[in-house]
């Protein structure tokens, strides 16, 4: 899926990479292919590149002109929102200012290649976000159970979100991060 | 000596066969239990690698997941996944992968895809995620697996990550460069490649274990070398150490 990502934040139609050699997968995925190398001859695997209609992401902040700020695990969080089409990203706070003292390397996404941007405070949870609130690992682990079939899921779904909306999210989540300062 | 259970011995035998100078990428889990036991212990400056990216990482508690925010926080610099696979993985940077699995086979091929037949699983197992990757690019594999008939299978279901594929040089012969698993350390025993057939042989039995328990907890008939040492028992320090590292970590990861 990394490989995926970054052929589609390249514009590129696939992804190459030395992987899959030996095992299984190619035979239950028809997407995993194999193409030679122009210059050495060497066998490698091929994938279509990942283009989502639409990305949605999760960083620490953003200034007002939508320039965002990523500290931490990165993942795939970048490639996702340059390989989609439309991308959302959620922010812990919009600023009117980066801080002058964030590494020099910190803004991941200029204003540019955002679709829209939505301070969400809290919103990475249950998980964590660096810097400002650590993960529920009590509910983390919870969740296995929920999520392991879909009627659970979908009650869980309805009784703590649709019926609710967001406003008992941003209810809750002042709650998280108030136990975090 | 100590009083230890057999998980212990497993997790311990494993944390020895890393060095100091090593350079590591960590599978959640048992793998990671063991490479940061080293860590504690005999090889402090040993590098682990978290697939999230998180290079030369020093958690005080063991990761619930590859992503924690301790594994970053603790680490030389994290990089992104791609540049992760890239770079580090496919580059040739890491010199030993430590994985485990769902089911292993006699040539320490893994699988961590499915139970039963792939369009009719019994059981959904997590997947390879990087783990076919990690297979072929590291230098060489370690694997750590607790025994039984479910885990040390005849035939697996299905080939998620090679090892020695169906021994001898059929794992050369597929274009891989890399030298695939030489140990395998499980809570009874320590297995290495035998040096021509590939299978994976005893070379190394935990105290109070016999061979009989060996083969009973396998579904093929287990090679034993010609020289099969006693795997030392745990050290006090060790097993300090170690339950120091689980209860730090339980105690975090039950906290709300």
């Amino acid at each position: 899926m990394a490989n995926a990502y970054e052929a589609g934040a390249a514009g590129l139609p696939c992804a190459i990479f030395r992987g899959y050699i030996g095992g299984d997968l190619p035979k239950v995925n028809s997407k995993i292919k194999r193409v030679t190398c122009p210059f050495t001859g060497e066998q490698l695997a091929a994938i279509p590149a990942h283009r989502p209609n639409v990305a949605v992401i999760h960083a620490q902040r953003a200034d007002r002109a939508g320039n965002v700020m990523i500290e931490g695990v990165l993942g795939v969080q970048k490639e996702a929102v340059l390989a989609s089409k439309r991308s959302v990203v959620t922010v812990e706070e919009i600023v009117d200012e980066l801080p002058p003292d964030r590494s020099l390397n910190a803004v991941v996404l200029p204003h540019w290649t955002v679709g829209h941007v939505v301070e969400v405070p809290g919103g990475a949870f249950p998980s964590y976000a660096q810097g400002y609130y650590p993960r529920n690992n009590g509910f983390y682990k919870e969740w296995d159970a929920i999520a392991k079939e879909r009627d659970s899921f979908l009650a869980w779904m309805k009784t703590n979100v649709l019926d609710k909306g967001p406003d008992a999210f941003a209810r809750y989540a002042r709650k998280v991060q108030a136990a975090a300062e | 000596m100590a009083d230890y259970k057999p998980n212990e011995m497993m997790t311990i035998a494993a944390a020895r066969a890393l060095k100091n100078d090593d350079v590591c990428f960590v599978g959640i889990g048992q793998p990671s239990a063991a490479c940061n036991l080293a860590r504690l212990t005999h090889a402090p400056d040993i590098t682990l690698i978290y697939e999230s990216g998180t290079l030369a990482t020093k958690p005080n508690i063991l990761p619930l997941s590859i992503g924690d925010g301790e594994l970053c926080e603790t680490a030389v610099t994290t990089v992104p996944v791609p540049e992760m696979f890239r770079y580090w993985l496919q580059g040739g940077r890491i010199k030993i992968g430590f994985l485990g699995g769902a089911q292993i086979d006699k040539y320490a091929n893994l699988n961590t895809t499915v139970v039963g037949p792939y369009d009719k699983p019994k059981v959904r197992l997590p997947g390879g995620g990087g783990a076919p990757e990690i297979a072929t690019s590291c230098g060489e594999i370690f694997i750590i697996m607790a025994q039984g008939k479910r885990s040390f299978v005849d035939k697996l279901d299905f080939v998620t990550s090679i090892g020695h594929v169906t021994g001898g040089d059929s794992r050369a012969k597929l274009g891989v460069k890399t030298k695939g698993p030489t140990k395998l350390i499980t809570d009874l025993a320590i297995f290495e490649p035998d040096p021509e057939t590939k299978e994976m042989t005893v070379v190394s039995i935990h105290p109070g274990v016999t061979r009989e328990q060996i083969q009973e907890n396998s579904g093929w008939k287990i090679a034993f070398a010609a020289k099969v040492a006693e795997t030392p028992p745990p050290t006090s320090r060790e097993l300090e150490v170690l339950r120091d590292l689980h209860a730090r970590t339980t105690r975090a990861h039950e906290a709300a």
